[in-house]
């Protein structure tokens, strides 16, 4: 037996694999469970009957499969997002989505839930990266690139890799940033300010940000709902874990990557074993992304 | 980035709100301004403006210095006097006795070719103040 295989046969990688529907179920629950946790809604309707519900988890640890625990876990973050509609981040209603879903197949038998889920994970990845190239081609600003040269002269997530990429001194960065928040000043107000610095590397660099990023989230609407060979499952798959490690590295939006972490561990076929371990690693490693690592290399 | 990116959005847009005073000028702190003021920047309509516009007139206003929790909300060379919403009525700080309200909400954009930054108005209101705010 080779060491892949046994691996393979270890029973905690098993179960974390999703061996079996059971298994599979309980890690996409705890996962979820795992973003309530650490990203779940500020608003204290849902964190402090979150809290309570949690609890009664740890105590009967049955209950992530409980269709009524999970309507009350979407409930009060419907509550919590409908309170804060305006201003809550694209997200939490996907999150929200994603729990109503969670309470729907918990209704379902056990073996039916790993169909219904896949099913429910392919229409939310599907809707969510349809709706961003729809967002991203009718922006004025998107595709000419001006995002991206925005968010790398003001966004301070975005600093390290321009001063990496585009050789950008980390203080001329800061003086765009300092000069940002002047302007946003409501003192300062109809105030003239210095322009921004930019060079031309920056300008190249938001371009390459803009067309791979359009391309990728093309790619995966495009390819999601086509019944797929394992091959260009396995190539759907890749281009999802490496836009998701590629993207929240720099922007780490923890609450919105777990969530298409979530949905890819979800899509991806039983027989690969490698690819819904990857899933969870890059869970674990979205953590590690919210540390400032990019800016100990400038 | 995520799903949605366009320069225009809610980050991107900021009010301005003058108060005139018994006791002078004072700009406002969004501090404790509360929906009123998220709903307009997150939708900058005339009748949110007004709804905005409506609350900064029924609030009660102390001066900042007065508070316990320091504000800083300009970057400003010359300070500014601050005025902020008293959350508790009956918390520490003395009424402003407010005579007018000034609101200007503006997006402020960044013209990445050249790199200028402007101010592109959104709406301006002068509000009906009712006094000290306490009815």
């Amino acid at each position: 037996m080779g060491a892949v295989d046994r691996l393979r046969s270890h029973p905690v990688v098993g179960q974390l694999a999703g061996a079996t529907p059971r298994d599979s179920f309980t890690v996409i629950t705890s996962l979820t469970l795992g973003i309530l946790v650490f990203r779940g809604y500020r608003h204290d309707y849902f964190a402090i009957p979150f809290q309570l519900l949690f609890v009664a988890f740890l105590l009967v640890p049955r209950l992530r499969t409980q269709a009524l625990f999970w309507f009350l876990i979407a409930c009060f973050s419907g509550t919590a997002l409908w309170l804060d509609w305006r201003s809550a981040d694209n997200h939490k209603y996907l999150l929200f989505y994603w729990l109503v879903s969670v309470f729907l197949v918990c209704q379902q038998g056990e073996q039916e839930r790993p169909l219904m889920v896949k099913k429910v994970a392919r229409y939310l990845l599907c809707f969510t990266m349809t709706l961003a190239v729809a967002q991203k081609s009718l922006s004025p600003d998107y595709l000419s690139g001006d995002f991206f040269q925005f968010v790398l002269m003001t966004d301070e997530r975005f600093s390290a890799m321009a001063a990496l990429f585009c050789g950008i001194a980390p203080e001329v960065l800061e003086a765009n940033r300092v000069l940002y928040r002047q302007a946003s000043d409501p003192v300062n107000l109809n105030a003239t300010f210095p322009l921004l610095f930019r060079n031309e590397k920056l300008v190249l660099l938001a371009g390459v940000m803009t067309w791979l990023n359009y391309l990728i989230e093309s790619a995966i609407a495009a390819l999601v709902l086509l019944p797929l060979s394992v091959r260009w499952s396995t190539i759907l798959h890749l281009l999802l874990i490496g836009f998701i490690a590629a993207v929240y590295a720099v922007a780490p939006v923890l609450g919105f990557g777990w969530l298409l972490i979530i949905w890819g561990y979800c899509l991806a076929p039983n027989e690969l074993v490698a690819l819904r371990l990857s899933y969870i690693a890059l869970f674990l490693l979205l953590c590690v992304y919210e540390a400032p690592w990019l800016s100990l290399l400038v | 980035m995520g799903m949605f990116s366009t320069q225009d959005d809610h980050d991107t847009r900021f009010v301005s709100i003058w108060l005139e005073t018994e006791a002078g000028e004072f700009v406002a702190a969004r501090k404790n301004i509360g929906k009123p003021l998220d709903r307009y920047v997150a939708e900058p309509t005339a009748s949110n403006l007004q709804a905005l516009c409506r609350h900064l007139g029924e609030v009660v206003w102390i001066d900042a210095r007065q508070s316990k929790t320091p504000i800083h909300i300009t970057e400003s060379a010359e300070p500014v006097p601050v005025a902020m919403v008293q959350r508790v009525a009956s918390a520490a700080g003395e009424p402003l006795i407010t005579r007018r309200i000034r609101v200007i909400g503006f997006k402020l954009v960044v013209d990445v070719a050249s790199g200028e930054l402007h101010h592109q108005t959104l709406g301006t209101l002068n509000c009906a103040a009712s006094g000290d705010g306490r009815g």
